[in-house]
């Protein structure tokens, strides 16, 4: 990181401490809730210290093999999550909109994505030693992420990925994790750990083991999960994909399910409407999920995107994987 | 006021007729009723070339020529999918593109995706294919293009039973080639200081280049060419434009903006220069095929392409070649690619020197209203700086 100035990282790391401290105190709290606002903390705090403790911070969109940042020893900043939680726990996404308004995107471009490129115009994020982007999952990351490196000034590599899986495509998509490793080393003047790369391609196989027994357990009726903690689900496969601590996570909350199923307690109770999404959950109104709350409707969301988008992204993990594993 | 209609030649007149009776263009049944197959590509990187090589006619699948009411288009696709594939659509399904024995796209953006999953779905062509285009031009990229590309000219071979010879690639190069050498010329004759052919008729005759066999379409081009050197008067234009951006086939929307008293002198839209200006180079190739390929991945790049410092560079390029006073982008809505271009694009014409405006468009607008105000600001601003 090459500038202290504060920015919104400093005050993601203020809320996100406060939540956690404030679920503490809940007597429903889940212990995986708690180990959830705990990696946030952690992974927010490295962001903001990764200055004073000569760290190497790369800002990356979404859909991209954290998995290689945290083997190098480099601090990931996802563009997409810490926007969306800034706009969870600040409530500042118009500040971001407004933003990318500014730096001149047109409003049929995706609002996270002028948000981001806003964010990065008007130093509200920090300045990033590298920015990495890949064409996942849509036009608008294809090209944000090169908006946003010629914003920062920052070295960028763009990971180009291939529209099908066939053995050349393979072959391409190998040729541009070893090109995106060979730009890390040289930019960050760090080595790849190929053991630590490895453990996380292991622990990746736990992982969407473990999220595909929790979507199961989500089916269970009265549904044992709150759609509140989907977004939950989403953030530590993106931020902490391959992570120990992300095995711990879903460990924790698959056990919480199971337990609760036994106990025959749902989310809501009584269950009346079980409703399904097809997409990402409104981030920037978390109050909307309010309305589904056990108070008001008295119903559970099953998250289709989650369903789906996230195996999508499991069956990306397992692309990651196979491709780690012939590029180790 | 500037002369923007006033070219009568009967290769032009030919070229309009050609472009009324789109889809169902006399040329086009005519290759139909000889029991040949008509070929519907979308997107510049699809290659022509290996459609032709098999005996097959390929034309460019577009929407309407104007805006349309896209009842059908509005129905399938989503409310942020570019109105381009939303007229494309619409025009399949209300079978404006029956003839078509095959359908074939590049993987280049989110709105060409999702058209051809619906036509793949819901009209079921004979033959299908998306090719993967990587979004970089490097060595590996080439190598994975030239697969996809080998991958087509095998499916295609399979589909028609015929073998595709080098002697059939060749020869399709060679009729490609002369057509874009063809185009070359009648742009050099719009870029004259009094240009002898308006943006307007340009777009007449690229727009039929989609639509009707090359070779019929050089031999006319051939004689408008020699039309124009020996009857054309120049025109005598207040300001010289260009015109950016994505997709346009609607020559009236040009006709619009010269009718302002401009001659748009060069351009850089997936229907015109990014369509036809590079050539296919055998030289040093390994083989026809890995010739095409080469240079349909590192031809004119479009806004999906990485870097886009390229696009930019070659926009300012073709910008001081043609002597224009200003540009102008348009940018269909919900375009992503070219909106996100528009930022850095902005910033890289103002150090150029180059007035930029930008307008967001639907597919197949006119240019009426609102954006004709617009470019006659513009064009305020434009003629008060010469």
């Amino acid at each position: 990181m090459s500038e202290t100035k504060k920015t919104v990282i400093d005050s993601l790391v203020r809320a996100v401490r406060l939540v956690g401290r404030m679920n503490k105190n809940r007597a429903d709290a889940a212990p995986s809730e708690q180990l959830y606002y705990s990696m946030l903390d952690k992974y927010f705090s490295n962001v903001l210290n990764a200055k004073q403790q000569n760290g190497f911070v790369a800002a990356h969109t979404v859909f991209f093999p954290v998995e290689i940042l945290y083997a190098m020893g480099i601090t990931p900043l996802h563009n997409e999550v810490t926007t969306w939680t800034t706009a969870m726990l600040l409530g500042n996404q118009m500040d971001f909109i407004t933003a990318g308004a500014e730096a001149g995107l047109a409003p049929e471009i995706c609002s996270p994505h002028r948000g981001l490129a806003g964010g990065y115009f008007k130093k509200m994020l920090p300045q990033p030693d590298a920015v990495l982007w890949t064409n996942l999952i849509c036009d608008n990351t294809a090209k944000s992420g090169e908006y946003i490196a010629e914003l920062t000034g920052a070295p960028s590599f763009f990971l180009d990925h291939p529209f099908d899986k066939s053995e050349l495509e393979n072959q391409y998509m190998q040729s541009e994790l070893r090109s995106l490793i060979a730009f890390l080393e040289k930019t960050s003047s760090r080595k790849m750990d190929w053991d630590k790369l490895s453990q996380s391609v292991a622990e990746m196989d736990k992982q969407i083991k473990l999220q595909t027994e929790i979507a199961e357990l989500r089916k269970a009726r009265p549904s044992p999960m709150s759609s509140r903690r989907f977004l939950e689900l989403l953030t530590i496969d993106y931020m902490f994909a391959g992570q120990p601590e992300a095995t711990q996570y879903l460990t924790m909350l698959k056990a919480e399910l199971a337990e609760k199923i036994s106990k025959g307690i749902g989310a809501v109770n009584p269950e009346k409407f079980r409703l399904m999404t097809l997409f990402i959950l409104p981030s920037i109104c978390y109050h909307l999920l309010m309305v589904f709350s056990p108070n008001s409707v008295r119903s559970v969301l099953w998250n289709r995107f989650f369903r789906f988008g996230s195996t999508t992204r499991w069956i990306l993990l397992s692309h990651w994987k196979a491709w780690l594993k012939r590029v180790l | 006021m500037t002369q923007t209609t006033g070219l009568k030649t009967p290769s032009l007149e030919f070229f309009k007729e050609v472009n009324r009776t789109f889809p169902k263009t006399k040329e086009i049944l005519a290759h139909k009723a000889a029991g040949k197959k008509v070929f519907g590509w979308l997107c510049t990187y699809v290659p022509e070339e290996v459609i032709m090589a098999a005996g097959t006619l390929p034309i460019r699948i577009t929407g309407y020529n104007q805006e349309m009411d896209l009842e059908d288009g509005n129905a399938y696709l989503y409310i942020n999918n570019c109105s381009f594939s939303k007229s494309c659509l619409q025009l399949g399904l209300r079978k404006e593109y029956d003839f078509l024995d095959g359908v074939v796209g590049g993987s280049t953006c989110d709105g060409a995706r999702r058209l051809f999953d619906l036509w793949r779905y819901y009209l079921k062509p004979p033959f299908f294919q998306v090719l993967t285009v990587p979004r970089k031009t490097t060595e590996q990229a080439h190598e994975l293009y030239l697969s996809q590309v080998e991958d087509f000219k095998k499916h295609l071979e399979e589909f028609t039973g015929l073998s595709i010879t080098d002697t059939a690639l060749l020869q399709a190069v060679k009729v490609m080639n002369e057509s874009r050498s063809l185009l070359k010329e009648l742009y050099s004759l719009r870029a004259l200081p009094e240009p002898l052919i308006s943006g307007q008729e340009t777009q007449e005759v690229l727009n039929a280049s989609f639509r009707m066999p090359k070779e019929q379409f050089n031999t006319v081009l051939k004689e408008l060419l020699t039309d124009l050197k020996q009857n054309a008067l120049g025109y005598k234009p207040k300001a010289r434009l260009m015109l950016i951006g994505s997709v346009l086939t609607n020559a009236e929307f040009i006709k619009s903006i010269e009718e302002l008293g401009v001659i748009v002198t060069t351009d850089e839209l997936c229907t015109s220069t990014r369509y036809w200006s590079d050539p296919v180079v055998l030289e040093g190739a390994k083989s026809p095929l890995a010739a095409i390929a080469h240079r349909y991945l590192s031809n004119f790049p479009c806004a999906r392409m990485y870097p886009s410092t390229e696009r930019f560079d070659r926009i300012v390029k073709l910008a001081r070649e043609a002597k224009v006073d200003g540009i102008i982008s348009e940018t269909i809505r919900y375009c992503v690619p070219y909106a996100h271009d528009i930022p850095l694009l902005s910033d890289r014409l103002k150090a150029e020197n180059l007035p930029l405006l930008t307008l967001d468009v639907e597919y197949g607008t006119s240019g009426s209203g609102q954006i004709r105000t617009r470019v006659q600001a513009f064009l305020e601003m434009v003629e008060a700086r010469k």
